[in-house]
């Protein structure tokens, strides 16, 4: 009797262990669930919750656009343009005349690769703020998508002269110019870029390029991609750069 | 006779010999890539894994192996492919003079004090992945061990077999590179070690083909100009990859206590962005996990959501439309979401076709729509009326135009005609109507600007003034250098 209760209990215990079995997929699911609830934890996703819990005691349809705006803009920082869509949707819903939530839908709209709204939006959002230089670095970003690139010089100018800190406006009309042959202008204003900020390793590389592509200069072309590679020793093309360094060497 | 029995045992013997060469899987080991990080190319890990690999293939029975010397020349050229110095014409066709049918690619990486080495055998014709294996561990050796079980051991013909032919059907994908996208990002490694470990995670999925990243790289490390907020590898914009139908970039962001990786699947035919994705992770250490997670929502959404369709139209260069969303133009082979869609065939000057679409997943659909002229007799009709001061059968012809032709590319100009009708009899609420439903039917078409400026007026005559002045400013802001723009400032000065 004994040994009959032993064995069903063996027998519970190893059924109960063998159900307990998790696949593969299962136990990468689960680690997956315990590292998003780390993430969870980041200060980004703390603020984002933070106003989401504020939602519900929104005064007025002014302050929920407010609130869905800062949440859209956080999410357009993690680059969740899902999220980032979605929220500034919900913005302009409660308040349609917002500059900066436009500004945010017409740049996720970009990098969802949907031109058409996105160009609506960005240019409602100038015509709400002209002076925001943001919507017209987008709208430049759009333009060279569209290989509109006369047009993308042209917004990437304004968004400069609104403000002089914008730097990656200063490259992107760099690489347009050097697109369409005009390499003097584009080392011009690649430089100026550089004076903005000088840390900024991609004004070196595109520098690099077009010295060693277009103007065909050799020292000045090995000079800026030196430059990119101390800026960024760990970039994912060190050893292309490199080797672009050594043939020019030859 | 002693002769003639030696021939004939030298005879089968050969055969035997040739018979069991021919069986074998004929491959090269490649060197592994360890310059994504500097402590591995300091160590020479790539050599160090290459080696051991080759050695394991040639001390198995099932293979036969070619010196990594023997391909020597074929990886120079590759490599001058991928540093943008020689065209990739140059490695194309040169498959057959290797005398291999496949290749071992491998990288090798570190981080966090732990490798990561990942392994793929790859189709020197199709270059896409069959087989693959990654691991993150501690030693090289380990690596190795833990690579071959499924790389050597379990690697023979009935597997090659098996999944080339499932290979047939499924859609193909290729990696491109993930960007750096904020500043943080560019001080770290993380955008390599995790493109290169995900090529080799999706290469292990059944359910889609992976062209190996050795080969999409050598489209995408030229010298091209880098953009700042730009997500696009712009030398990717051939659309005849090796096949490859879908193409995935992303991008990282790093914070100080969350990584963030974006990600986006796009459409080779037409550049539409099918699925984007956003993961957030902890640390560097899940990487491997949250690839084998994305590769199986890239597995789930283009292996068993998405079937293809095969397009053709007579006459060609028709526009497409799968549930109102342009898809390009005809002939068209393009990958569509599984299930009943609404499939739209527009050309200028002949009717518009529009059917139901059921697509099943791994399927390929083959239609081919035969557009019928259309008739302009009744948009003829309705300007004779117009001309005549009859207003009202003006009316009933342009609407029976619509009514008939749908959304054929010529609808614009009987909508447009009919509000200016409407405006000339006064019915200001009927035209706001007509005018609203042309700039939102046809976005594009040539008439917009003359749409905008009909339902300005059309405001106006309704007494809406604010409305009136909103759509006067948005003309002149959009269409500011146009006649209809002129003619707004002349006319609508309230």
């Amino acid at each position: 009797m004994r040994r009959a209760v032993f064995l069903i209990m063996v027998s519970a215990v190893a059924a109960g262990m063998f159900s307990c079995k998790k696949t593969d997929a299962e136990l990468r699911e689960e680690a997956l669930r315990a590292d998003q609830k780390i993430t969870e934890q980041s200060e980004i996703n703390k603020e984002i919750r933070r106003l989401k819990d504020q939602l519900a005691g929104a005064q007025d349809d002014y302050n929920r656009s407010q609130i869905y705006s800062q949440i859209a803009g956080l999410y357009d920082q993690k680059g969740d343009v899902n999220s980032t869509m979605k929220n500034a949707r919900e913005a302009i819903k409660f308040q349609p005349n917002e500059y900066y939530s436009h500004y945010i839908l017409g740049k996720a709209y970009l990098d969802a690769g949907r031109y058409g709204e996105s160009e609506m939006e960005l240019l409602t959002s100038i015509s709400l703020k002209n002076d925001f230089a943001l919507s017209h670095y987008e709208l430049g970003n759009l333009y060279y998508k569209k290989i509109s690139y006369s047009n993308a010089i042209s917004e990437y100018k304004k968004a400069v002269k609104l403000d002089e800190q914008c730097y990656e406006a200063y490259n992107n009309m760099g690489v347009v110019l050097g697109l369409t042959g005009k390499a003097k202008e584009a080392v011009k204003i690649l430089n100026k870029g550089i004076a903005v900020k000088p840390d900024f390793p991609v004004f070196y590389k595109n520098l690099g390029i077009i010295y060693d592509t277009i103007l065909k200069k050799r020292n000045d072309a090995v000079e800026n991609y030196n430059k990119y590679l101390e800026l960024r020793p760990d970039c994912p093309e060190r050893k292309t750069v490199e080797a672009w360094i050594e043939l020019i060497g030859r | 006779m002693k002769r003639t029995i030696a021939s004939a045992f030298l005879i089968v013997f050969s055969s035997l010999f040739l018979f069991s060469q021919a069986s074998k899987i004929k491959l090269a080991v490649s060197m592994f890539n360890d310059t994504i990080t500097r402590e591995t190319e300091q160590q020479k890990a790539g050599d160090y894994l290459s080696a051991g690999f080759e050695k394991l293939y040639t001390s198995g029975d099932a293979f036969q192996v070619r010196e990594a010397g023997a391909i020597h020349k074929y990886i120079e050229n590759l490599k001058s492919v991928q540093l943008g110095i020689t065209d990739d014409l140059l490695i194309k066709g040169q498959a057959e003079k290797l005398l291999i049918d496949y290749f071992v690619f491998g990288t090798v990486s570190s981080m966090d004090g732990k490798y990561n080495v990942d392994a793929r055998v790859v189709n020197i014709d199709t270059w896409k992945i069959v087989k693959s294996f990654g691991t993150t561990c501690g030693s090289l050796d380990e690596a190795v061990e833990e690579i071959r079980f499924s790389l050597v051991d379990n690697f023979d013909q009935s597997f090659i077999g098996d999944r080339e032919s499932l290979m047939t059907n499924s859609p193909t994908i290729g990696v491109f590179s993930f960007k750096d996208e904020n500043p943080a990002s560019m001080k770290t490694k993380y955008t390599t070690v995790f493109t290169e470990m995900l090529n080799s995670i999706l290469g292990s999925f059944q359910l889609i083909n992976t062209v190996e990243r050795t080969y999409t790289k050598t489209l995408i490390q030229e010298k091209m100009l880098e953009m700042v907020g730009v997500t696009e590898n712009t030398s990717t914009k051939r659309k005849d990859i090796m096949g490859m139908q879908y193409k995935m970039t992303g991008g990282f962001r790093v914070f100080k206590d969350v990584i963030v990786v974006n990600y986006k699947i796009e459409r080779m035919s037409d550049g539409q962005i099918v699925f984007l994705g956003s993961r957030d992770i902890s640390s560097s250490s899940c990487f491997r996990r949250v690839c084998e997670s994305i590769a199986n929502t890239v597995e789930d959404l283009l292996g068993r959501r998405i079937g293809t369709l095969k397009l053709a139209s007579d006459p060609s260069d028709a526009e497409v439309y799968i549930d109102d969303e342009p898809m390009g133009r005809t002939p068209l082979l393009i990958p569509v979401q599984k299930g009943k869609h609404t499939l739209t065939v527009k050309l200028d000057g002949y009717e518009t076709s529009r059917t139901s679409l059921i697509i099943e997943p791994q399927t390929i659909i083959e239609k081919n729509i035969r557009l019928e002229e259309l008739s302009r007799k009744l948009l003829n009709e309705a300007y004779n009326l117009e001309r005549k001061g009859n207003a009202e059968g003006a009316i009933k012809v342009y609407d029976e135009f619509i009514t008939k032709y749908g959304d054929a590319v010529e609808v614009n100009e009987a909508l447009y005609r009919k509000g200016h009708v409407l405006i000339g009899i006064k019915r200001y609420g009927e035209a706001v109507q007509t005018f609203d439903a042309l700039v939102k039917k046809y976005p594009d078409a040539l008439t917009r600007a003359e749409a905008y400026y009909g339902l300005a007026k059309a405001y106006h005559g309704m007494g809406d003034l604010e409305r009136a002045r909103a759509t006067r400013n948005f003309i002149l802001q959009r269409f500011g250098e146009t006649y209809t723009a002129e003619e707004a400032r002349r006319n609508f000065n309230w």
